[in-house]
């Protein structure tokens, strides 16, 4: 009996041995196991963080939203801006030691356009041209001006088969990918550029918000993104010693106004309830402050003015557009909100608000899908949501959500109609000239927030955290903006 | 005997059609679809209806068919077999669900035991004061405070995952999953021990001089067993299906973990897997007691022979 207590022991203790973080591993935590990692069919942030370490686009983004070379290391944009013609670099190599041509170019795009949910990324071309091994020309049908922005999305990468993120050109291979566990990144040797500074990525699957936090206070995870509540919590300890980063991301939150029913066709109804909220109390109370207000759909961010038409907190001027002292109306309007806490949290704010104008409020939680469903579908009155950019150019917060051939699933789920915006919206794809086309953005996203299709509520701060020996980590607008270049482990934890 | 279990286990196959039966009709009729997370934003209505015909919950008749032919289907997300996935999944769970009743039966038996030979006593008091609490509090609840104990505050065991297979990785989870456990099954031993302790076949052994250990293990316990083992039984079952709560904090990647992603995500052929899965392993325990009271209880042999 003693000796099995003391091998149980001696178990225990083994057991017990905490490993030290290893200098060559980086430790990051998922929120959820990424959905796929075969580029054309990458929807989610998680499976769009990942597979840009391990793809290369023709052309990717800086940490200032500029597109610069990838594997095309020049381009040339003809007159008419219908003839895209790239310079492929001759280093590029799979990591199966294949090389990377031209043709290998034209077979990924030609994948997506036939298989991808996002096969809208070459829906104005008409031609891929191959005119040499290291050069392809892409010819489109009309002007269209974000494309090269486009061509930075993860979709766009260049993958000829797929195969779940095994064979890719970028700094890392996937090497191990155990569902809903962990995903392991190791350095490419074939990558044409220098090296990673670590060898190794770990991703780990860990959902629950607790118990990630508390591998992190412990040293088993070196960084992760975290909730506005987490960061006050962090900001407030000050024995935390965690390096904290925070940047507001390109999105847009904003209550949807449902513009097929009949209510909400009326423009002084929606400005009244853009005047109803007082948006930087429900930052600094929900959001703990981690968010900018916002009077337009298109992130500040992405234009080189800010909009001038504001909406302040204005109850009076509120209950005035809604004609005199409050409003009457038979039904409560329904408010859908995803059944997620801190949706609802913001939607009762919200219910607080308009009752205060006179206006009640019903809030509908439901399950994500179902709530997508519903929304989509027009059966909502109003929806709380958000839109996150997918390239850096305004015309992804003005194309998809506010013209009227994408009502409904297409992103424009407010199923708002307005023939002068379609136009201008048209006109700005169009235009070649980069000053016009921001002046046409500023006009749109003033003529959009005074035709308040939306109540536009902030734009959220993305926050992570890292442990204090990582260096070299940044934060980019975008979620397939970090390659992994930079971040490694600088000196040993005590 | 034979003929007995050759029954249950027929009885098997209506019970397993009707639990297919009616998962299948609330997976039909829950609102949400799967599509919407694969094809992501601005998906055009005609790529969602390709999507809906290829990732539809099809007949039910199909479903049969295909479990009929052995295979449970493809998960929508990672395009692996259910099957394999199930099997790759299912020892995690199984090595939790172990260890949680090995802390349940040796903790509540021991407990219950001493409660009733203490009986109205200080030691039996503090017993049941324990175990209620055990009932009362939430699993969860319980597990954050053993993580915050154990893990952040003394840093003796670690927080959440499996390692690679290390023992100490299992402590804290197989610890809060048992916990409820030991607090039934203590309170169960303690009742039925009660109960047999005042017969009167105890009282006359006592009289002839038997020893106290033999008379509480050999003549009382062994008696009382039979609800503590339908007990167990039970709690076993429902530890095999996956304990969605532990293994969720736990970040333990067992079946309940599994369980509930795929729910969230709406990955229907994993959702039917595991409801087949849990109604099986009821139906299964459920024999496998009804066969254990045979050798524990001689009366139930005695009846089973007159029939």
């Amino acid at each position: 009996m003693k000796k099995y207590l003391v091998l149980l022991l001696i178990i225990f203790i083994y057991g017990c041995s905490v490993k030290p973080p290893s200098k060559d591993v980086i430790r990051i935590r998922l929120k959820e196991d990424p959905t796929t990692l075969d580029p054309a069919f990458i929807v989610d942030v998680a499976g769009g963080a990942i597979a840009a370490k391990l793809y290369n686009g023709l052309v990717k983004l800086d940490d200032k939203c500029n597109i610069v070379p990838d594997i095309a290391e020049s381009w040339n944009i003809s007159r008419d801006g219908l003839i895209y013609t790239f310079n492929l670099r001759k280093d590029v190599k799979f990591s199966d030691g294949t090389v990377l041509t031209a043709d290998t170019v034209k077979k990924s795009f030609e994948r997506v356009i036939a298989k991808s949910p996002r096969k809208w990324i070459f829906e104005k071309v008409s031609e891929f041209k191959i005119l040499d091994n290291n050069t392809i020309q892409i010819k489109l049908k009309e002007r269209f001006s974000p494309f090269i922005s486009m061509l930075t999305m993860p979709n766009a990468y260049i993958s000829p088969d797929g195969k779940k993120g095994k064979k890719g050109t970028d700094l890392f291979i996937l090497t191990l990918w155990e569902h809903d566990k962990k995903l392991v990144l190791e350095s490419n040797p074939f990558y044409f550029g220098s090296p990673a500074k670590t060898k190794k990525i770990e991703y780990q699957v860990i959902p629950e918000e607790f118990t990630a936090q508390t591998e992190f206070d412990m040293g088993n995870l070196d960084i992760m993104e975290v909730s506005p509540i987490q960061w006050a919590g962090i900001i407030k300890d000050k024995k935390n010693k965690a390096k904290k980063f925070s940047q507001t991301g390109l999105n847009t939150y904003y209550i949807g106004f449902n513009c097929r029913k009949p209510l909400f066709q009326n423009i002084k109804f929606r400005q009244a309830l853009n005047y109803a909220i007082d948006r930087q109390a429900i930052i600094d109370s929900v959001m703990q402050g981690q968010a900018e207000p916002a009077w337009g759909p298109v992130p500040p961010s992405l234009l080189k003015a800010v909009a001038s038409y504001k909406y302040s907190y204005l109850p009076n001027k509120s209950k005035k557009l809604l004609g005199g002292k409050g409003y009457f109306l038979e039904n409560p309007i329904r408010l859908y909100v995803r059944s997620q806490a801190q949706a609802i949290q913001i939607a009762e704010t919200i219910q607080y608000y308009f009752g205060k104008v006179g206006i009640r409020v019903i809030i509908t939680p439901l399950e994500w899908s179902a709530f997508k469903k519903a929304v989509d579908g027009g059966e909502a009155d109003m929806f709380l949501m958000s839109w996150w950019g997918d390239y850096p150019d305004p015309e992804n917060f003005l194309f998809p959500t506010f013209h009227s051939s994408n009502m409904g699933s297409g992103g424009n789920r407010a199923y708002f109609k307005n023939k002068v915006i379609d136009e201008m919206i048209e006109k700005a794809q169009k235009e070649l000239d980069t000053k016009k086309r921001d002046e046409l953005y500023e006009k749109l996203n003033r003529c959009l927030s005074r035709q308040a299709p939306w109540l536009f509520l902030w734009n959220a701060k993305e926050l992570y955290i890292t442990q204090p020996y990582i260096s070299g980590f940044r934060q980019y607008p975008l979620y397939n903006g970090d390659k992994g270049t930079e971040i490694q482990v600088q000196e040993k934890k005590v | 005997m034979m003929i007995y279990i050759l029954k249950r286990l027929l009885l098997i196959i209506p019970t397993l059609i009707g639990v297919t039966l009616i998962s299948f009709i609330l997976l039909k009729n829950i609102p949400g679809d799967p599509v919407y997370s694969l094809v992501g934003e601005r998906a055009d209505p005609e790529i969602i209806k390709k999507y809906q015909e290829q990732f539809g919950i099809g007949t039910y008749t199909g479903y049969v068919k295909m479990i009929l032919t052995g295979n449970l289907g493809y998960s929508y997300y990672t395009k692996e077999p259910v099957w394999n996935t199930f099997l790759k999944k299912f020892p995690n769970t199984l090595r939790l669900a172990i260890a949680a009743m090995c802390i349940a039966l040796l903790g509540g038996i021991l407990l219950g035991i001493i409660a009733s030979v203490k009986q109205n006593t200080f030691i039996d008091r503090f017993i049941l004061f324990g175990t209620t609490l055990g009932i009362s509090l939430p699993v969860f609840w319980w597990g954050l405070i053993l993580i915050i104990l154990f893990s952040y505050t003394w840093r003796i065991l670690p927080a959440s995952g499996m390692g690679r297979g290390e023992i100490i990785y299992l402590v804290l989870p197989s610890l809060t999953l048992g916990s409820r456990s030991v607090a039934y099954l203590a309170r169960v031993t303690r009742a039925s021990m009660l109960e047999v302790l005042n017969q009167p076949y105890i009282t006359s052994a006592r009289a002839r001089g038997i020893g106290k250990g033999k008379l509480i293990m050999k003549h009382s316990f062994r008696n009382a067993l039979i609800p503590v083992v339908t007990m167990a039984a039970l709690d076993f079952a429902s530890y095999l299906n996956g304990a969605v709560l532990t293994e969720t904090i736990f970040n333990w990647d067992g079946i309940g973990r599994w369980a509930v992603t795929a729910i969230f995500k709406r990955d229907y052929p994993v959702i039917l897997t595991v409801v087949l899965w849990g109604a099986f392993i009821f139906v299964a325990v459920n024999l496998v007691v009804d066969v254990l009271y045979h050798y524990i209880n001689p009366r139930m042999r005695s009846a089973d022979i007159k029939k």
